[in-house]
């Protein structure tokens, strides 16, 4: 009990999966889920999450408008080589998938070492450019430990090029190593516009973070 | 305290980066993981880590 590790693997879209042609990767997807017909193993109907003006290709049909959002479903076969398809030979469940920046991140629990092991040698097998960007592994009580859910969606392109830049210049350490000024200099725009983008993003990732 | 530890205030959690000498997988960890890289291997591609390839993690502030 509690040997687990929580990892996140990151792969190319253009890798085995079901999102190879269906979305190009640019735009972000999330809250991806997928379900099995019991009638024919073979095949899959996946749903994600998206802006509501995303271009999909044929077969992509909007199941649910939130708005400026929407919920997208589609059929693929099954192919034995997606991350999806080798979680499920090891009986281990998708905990999260969202596709940013052209790759496909995928969060799940392996139940122990030779699981992960034997899940990542799959992955690897199946596109040599599979990336482990994190690993937890629970051995801190449950005190210790206050995971939440950030959805970087939320935030716009803009919004999360005006963040990166603040950050990389220093502009959130203390002493600050620029001003907004400078940072707003560095992005050619102006620096009301800068702390505008900046005070919306906050606002949102600290909604996440203090919910 | 092994080198290269950061400390995340929110969840007391110590995260590092672990950058594999075979594979050159940089990977981010947390201290039970570090403890178990240290002992079994990369978990990618199996080869031996030491404490030397698991450096700090970028700054959360």
């Amino acid at each position: 009990m509690g040997s687990g590790i929580r990892a996140e693997v990151s792969l190319p879209t253009a890798a085995a999966s079901p999102f190879d042609g269906v979305v190009d990767g640019t735009t972000p997807v999330t809250g991806v889920t997928r379900c099995t017909p019991a009638d024919d193993r073979e095949r899959v109907v996946v749903e994600f999450i998206a802006d509501a003006d995303l271009s999909v290709a044929e077969g992509v049909e909007v199941v649910f408008d939130y708005g400026g959002r929407a919920a997208y479903r589609f059929e693929a076969a099954v192919d034995p080589d997606s991350p999806f398809a080798v979680l499920d030979r090891h009986e281990t469940p998708v905990s999260e998938a969202v596709v940013r920046d052209g790759r496909l991140r995928v969060t799940f629990h392996a139940s122990d070492l030779p699981t992960l092991r034997s899940v990542l040698e799959a992955f690897r097998e199946a596109c040599p450019e599979m990336e482990v960007k994190r690993l937890l592994q629970s051995s801190t009580t449950p005190t210790e430990s206050d995971l939440v859910t950030v959805d970087r969606s939320e935030l716009t392109e803009r919004q999360r090029e005006v963040l990166e830049a603040a950050y990389e210049a220093g502009y959130f350490d203390h002493p600050k190593g620029a001003n907004a000024g400078e940072v707003a200099a560095s992005l050619g725009i102006g620096r009301s516009t800068f702390t505008e983008h900046v005070a919306a993003a906050q606002r949102k990732l600290f909604r996440s973070l203090l919910d | 305290m092994g080198m290269g530890s950061v400390r995340t205030g929110m969840t007391g959690r110590s995260t590092h980066t672990f950058v594999c000498p075979e594979c050159r997988r940089s990977i981010e960890v947390d201290d039970a993981m570090r403890a178990t890289l240290l002992e079994t291997g990369c978990v990618v591609c199996g080869a031996p880590v030491t404490e030397e390839d698991i450096g700090e993690a970028p700054t959360i502030s």
